[in-house]
């Protein structure tokens, strides 16, 4: 068995990350709603079947779903980066006003303000935060069983938002403002089968996505305070996900894959009118940007990406066994690049354990390019807390640019 | 359980490896090294990017993108930027409000000139000022190596290539240079040449606002410090400069090369304020053809009638 997991584990680290799709926030990401359960246990959760990650993950876990249904009624998570607070502090106090005033008028009436205006853009900023919010609509999944063939079927309504915001130096100490956000209304449906007579479980998930997405990528000293907008574009596509877990491979051991985008997944981004007045001014849309702005979303395509896992559940002594319910061990291999650049081996390695207190408590950590993490999940009857606090990278090694976020989620349902 | 330990471990310890053997492979590659350099920028370990990017440029000394990122870091590691060009421009044209009527003064600034006997010495309207009484001029005094430094990333030219910044910025005659408060150079040759070199729009951008306040800090320094005869400078009553020097044809030689650079590095800033689509950095830009004029009646080549 170590022989085995040794080798599942070497042929996941060898594998190539050439051609790497991007994973980060962008125009092209793969619609999905980021699962409390992957960011608390290091986003290792391919061969860990859990029907949280049946939409999103692997539509494989859906044949696993150990009671007749379940189903969300409603539900709200946030996401928040750590440096998100001083961002929003920054915007709000110092450069909004500022460019409501006109940066040109405080130029000449108050250069110093000016000059802590670019530095604290520059100090506060450089390095990207994101804010992510996610609202949970009617969701179910319900086991079905036909003509020997036993498997689950589910589908969800969930609506994402997300931002980034970061200023970087264009030169001479000039702070350039890089701001993206993007709006997701996700309808998946899945299915998933186990094949008999065989440890596998195969499942398919189709998603409905209408996107929305903005930005502004500019220098600070150009914004204008007499017409300054964010424009709104949007687009729609459908996409195919497949997956496939085994379970019980090798006493204790399940395996786990998915393909995302195996069909569809393509943006066709257009500007339909929708504005933001960032000054409350008005003013006419400045069609030079709505036109670099339909160039730079549909420059970039969407590409497959896919994923590998293993999971060992750790047998425990007696004299455990009554306090926990189960100690499961995951690794996975992530082809996605989590930022705008190709990764080494390293930065594409998930890590996780998750450990079953008991039915109303567990608990996560993992290790995910390097970052660390954790997070506990309380059911209680028609109700469920989540907590997580996760890293993720954002340049092209592991430890060259993380970010810490926390994750908080609330829903109601049967779970 | 000894064996599931084993197993945990294990998994553990190969993938801190693989994290540890991502975080020490910078990459050898001149373009990946530029991106780790940019990357350092952004998590603020400018001390970090400036070694990346001198380890890619002794790589790889023709690639354009990286002596463009290395002067702009360069600068950026010392606290010099646009603003210090914006405050000392301000400085030499003595206003904070308004620079026009400078430079529509500048022949009367010309003809206020004084030979061996200052003409200002005895006005009481005029306001001696020396250039260097402005404030953070020491700080940037003392960075001047960083200056040279960052402008020979933009101007020399390895072997068998040609230098970032085009000969197409620089003033055919320095007579004649501004018309209508306007700079007379080749905008569209400048903008082809940075482009040839595969530079993109805003590293364009950034190597321009380097080349501009990396020039006019130059030339600042000089006019300053080295020049090789004693000058004085006055604030006169009508807004115009008044500047007395012991040998004033010889000073005219002497500031040339000065005044060149000035002017390319105003063609500079004016060139990305056009790129960018003006606001600020083009009031900058009107600010420093103001505080040119106002020199060029005093430095530079004699222009005719």
């Amino acid at each position: 068995m170590r022989s085995l997991a040794l080798a599942a584990l070497t042929l996941l680290a060898v594998a190539a990350p050439h051609a790497q799709p991007f994973g980060a926030l962008q125009q092209e990401a793969r619609p999905t709603v980021r699962a409390f359960e992957a960011r608390a246990m290091g986003d290792a959760v391919a061969a860990v079947a859990d029907p949280e990650t049946a939409f999103f993950y692997n539509p494989a876990h859906l044949a696993r779903l150990a009671r007749p249904y379940r189903f969300t009624v409603a539900g709200a998570a946030a996401s928040l980066s750590t440096g998100i607070t001083a961002k929003y502090a920054f915007w709000r106090d110092e450069l909004e006003p500022a460019v409501e005033e006109g940066l040109d008028v405080i130029r000449e009436t108050d250069h110093p303000r000016l000059e802590a205006l670019y530095h604290d853009a520059l100090d506060v900023g450089r390095r990207q935060d994101v804010g992510r919010v996610t609202a949970y609509g009617p969701a179910f999944q319900a086991r079905v069983s036909a003509a020997g063939w036993e498997g689950a079927v589910g589908g969800g309504l969930f609506g994402t938002g997300a931002a980034r915001l970061r200023f970087t130096d264009a030169g001479a100490g000039v702070p350039h403002l890089d701001f993206y956000g993007q709006a997701d209304v996700i309808v998946p449906v899945a299915a998933a089968v186990r094949v008999p007579r065989t440890p596998l479980a195969v499942g398919l998930a189709a998603s409905y996505t209408r996107r929305r997405v903005t930005a502004k990528d500019a220098l600070v000293e150009t914004l204008d305070p007499a017409r300054e907008h964010l424009y709104v574009l949007s687009a729609s596509a459908v996409t195919v996900d497949a997956g496939v877990h085994a379970a019980g491979v090798l006493p204790g051991l399940d395996l786990g894959g998915a393909v995302y985008g195996l069909l569809g997944g393509g943006f066709t981004y257009r500007y339909d009118g929708d504005l933001i007045d960032l000054t409350g001014r008005g003013g006419d849309a400045d069609l030079a940007e709505v036109a670099d702005l339909e160039a730079r979303f549909n420059r970039r395509a969407a590409r497959p990406a896919w994923r590998l896992g293993a999971a060992y559940h750790v047998p425990l002594p007696a004299e455990v066994a009554p306090v926990l319910d189960g100690v499961t061990v995951a690794a996975d291999y992530v082809s996605a690049s989590t930022s705008e650049f190709e990764q080494p081996v390293g930065a594409h390695l998930r890590m996780g354990v998750r450990v079953a207190v008991n039915p109303a408590l567990s608990v996560r950590t993992g290790l995910r390019q390097g970052y660390p993490s954790f997070g506990t999940t309380l059911t209680l009857p028609g109700v469920q807390f989540d907590y997580a606090f996760f890293g993720i990278e954002d340049g092209r090694t592991a430890g060259q640019l993380g970010r810490y976020n926390h994750h908080l989620r609330l829903r109601f349902g049967l779970f | 359980m000894i064996r599931s330990f084993s197993i945990l471990a294990l998994a553990v310890g190969l993938g801190a490896l693989l994290a540890a053997c991502d975080a020490a492979s910078t990459g050898t590659d001149a373009d990946v090294l530029l991106t780790d350099a940019r990357l350092a920028r952004q998590a603020g370990d400018l001390d970090e990017a400036v070694a990346l990017l001198e380890e890619a440029y002794a790589l790889d000394p023709a690639l354009t993108a990286v002596r463009v990122e290395l002067s702009a870091t360069y600068l950026q590691r010392e606290g010099i930027d646009l603003l210090d060009v914006d405050r000392l421009m301000r400085h030499v044209t003595g206003s904070s409000v308004a620079p026009h009527p400078l430079a529509n003064a500048a022949g009367s600034a010309a003809e206020g000139r004084a030979g061996a006997t200052c003409v200002y010495e005895d006005d009481p309207t005029a306001t001696p000022f020396a250039l260097s009484d402005v404030e953070g001029y020491a700080d940037l005094f003392g960075n001047q190596d960083v200056v040279d430094d960052a402008l020979a990333l933009l101007h020399d030219a390895p072997d068998g290539d040609l230098p970032v910044m085009p000969e197409a910025l620089r003033a055919v005659a320095l007579c004649g240079a501004v018309v209508d408060g306007r700079l007379v150079y080749d905008r569209e040759a400048a903008l082809a040449a940075l482009r040839a070199d595969g530079l993109t729009d805003d590293e364009i951008a950034a190597a321009l606002a380097v080349n501009g306040a990396t020039l006019f800090l130059d030339s600042y320094f000089f006019l300053a410090e080295d020049l090789p005869q004693q000058t004085a400078w006055y604030r006169l009553a009508d807004g115009t400069i008044g500047v007395c020097a012991e040998d004033p044809d010889a000073l005219r030689t002497q500031t040339e090369a000065a005044l060149a650079d000035f002017f390319e590095a105003l063609a500079s800033l004016d060139l990305r304020a056009e790129l960018i689509g003006g606001g600020p950095a083009r009031e900058i830009v009107d600010h420093g053809v103001a505080a040119y004029e106002a020199l060029r009646g005093h430095f530079g080549p004699v222009c005719g009638a």
